[in-house]
């Protein structure tokens, strides 16, 4: 059932992916980044990456929401890439099931939103395919 | 949808049980024998970069990547000479993190890699290749690149909806998705989780954790070691070097990569049996989008 949800998601998502470049609002100072969500379908607590990590021990989910001020590392279960097109060309987001780059991935394209599946609270690290 | 997952439990382990029979079998199995068998019969001491898994043919490479994020950036550049407005994307990023879908999947085991790097990834590590800050359309040329809520012209032409990069995006990607599919990436996943728990793995895991325990390092199997807080910092330390020597020595030796390898090609070929439909679609559109990109560039 939650994967039902999460392909509307995606597909509206996908719909409005160049859109959300023109929208940083929404990005709340994520504009070239990726956010890592508390609970599915980018709800509760997240953070921001900008840059790789080679290991997410350490950080914390920063805004409001539940499961703020929890560990970020195994602990995500959704995510929204809000790199597009603006100062780089569409990068896609690779987040990975061990620290340093380790195991299995889950991808998330350029300007699009997923659950994590591969890495569902088995979160990471993350590195950028440009 | 429900094609695209599997219903329950038993599916799954009608899976595995599968992949377990289809491993069995192995040297008689005819498909085996006329599939990629150089892959299969990797030598131990190979690094698996090179590995292949079925589930790539469905999967974007990196390169697959680049091509197609190249030709929308060429297509959205030309879109935007139309407008006479110029926007600098800035060159084309380094290459970084792992160099493929098998490089690190089974943990380390480019030996060279150990000796020099540890766990690290040396010139790949995206920590070192920062986000660079540029400055991000404005003006004209952010209505031209990404479109307005409303229609709009630009120096007497209409754009097109969600801009050049949308009509970029619609000429590469179609009604579909950049990237790789949901259910690809959803069932190369769970051939990882899966073989984890085949009865060959984890006796390979077994056989590798004594490997490394002769040599006093304590750990569970070949992912545990790269998850070690100490080697998590910003270069790879001397006590790094040594065990990520030693583990690659003992993949090589308890041929514990190619072990889980061979493992997860029998799954995966169960799992694309068995999502034949969905994924012939998936395999298209991938297609599809890579001759749309070739033509463009």
């Amino acid at each position: 059932m939650k994967m039902r949800v999460m392909s509307a998601a995606v597909v509206a998502l996908a719909a409005a992916a160049v859109g959300l470049a023109t929208t940083p609002a929404s990005a709340a100072g994520c504009a070239h980044g990726l956010r890592l969500y508390y609970n599915s379908n980018q709800a509760g607590s997240s953070a921001c990456y900008v840059n790789g990590s080679d290991n997410f021990a350490g950080d914390v989910f920063t805004s409001a929401g539940a499961g703020s001020g929890q560990p970020v590392k195994n602990n995500a279960a959704s995510a929204r890439n809000y790199r597009s097109f603006t100062g780089d060309t569409w990068p896609t987001a690779r987040i990975f099931f061990n620290s340093n780059w380790g195991g299995v991935y889950d991808d998330v394209d350029a300007g699009t939103a997923r659950n994590l599946k591969n890495t569902y609270n088995n979160n990471a690290s993350l590195t950028w395919v440009l | 949808m429900g094609a695209l997952t599997f219903g329950g439990r038993g599916g799954v382990l009608g899976a595995l049980g599968a992949a377990l029979l289809l491993l069995t079998g192995c040297s008689t199995d005819p498909a085996a024998s006329k599939g990629t068998p150089a892959a299969e019969e990797a030598p131990a001491m190979r690094p698996s970069v090179g590995l292949r898994l079925p589930l790539q043919d469905y999967l974007y490479s990196d390169a697959d990547l680049r091509t197609v994020k190249r030709a929308m950036r060429t297509l959205t550049e030309k879109c935007m000479r139309r407008y006479k407005v110029t926007h600098d994307f800035g060159p084309p990023a380094p290459a970084m993190g792992p160099r493929s879908i098998t490089d690190r999947r089974y943990g380390l085991t480019d030996a060279r890699m150990a000796r020099t790097t540890g766990y690290h990834l040396g010139d790949r590590d995206p920590r070192t290749h920062p986000v660079p800050e540029r400055t991000p359309p404005h003006g004209k040329a952010l209505t031209v690149i990404a479109g307005a809520d409303k229609p709009a012209e630009v120096n007497g032409v209409r754009v097109p909806a969600r801009g050049c990069a949308g009509e970029a995006e619609r000429e590469i990607v179609g009604s579909g998705r950049l990237g790789s599919s949901d259910l690809a990436q959803d069932l190369n996943g769970e051939s990882f989780t899966a073989t984890k728990a085949d009865p060959r793995v984890v006796k390979a895991f077994r056989a590798w954790s004594r490997c490394m325990k002769e040599r006093d390092y304590a750990y569970p199997d070949p992912l545990a070691v790269m998850n070690d807080k100490r080697f998590q910092g910003n270069t790879p330390a001397p006590l790094e070097i040594e065990v990520a020597t030693a583990d690659v020595a003992c993949k090589a030796r308890t041929d514990v990569t190619g072990i889980w390898y061979r493992a997860e090609v029998a799954y995966q070929k169960t799992l694309i049996a068995r999502n034949a439909k969905a994924l012939a679609a998936v395999r298209e559109q991938k297609r599809d989008q890579l001759a749309a990109a070739r033509a463009v560039d």
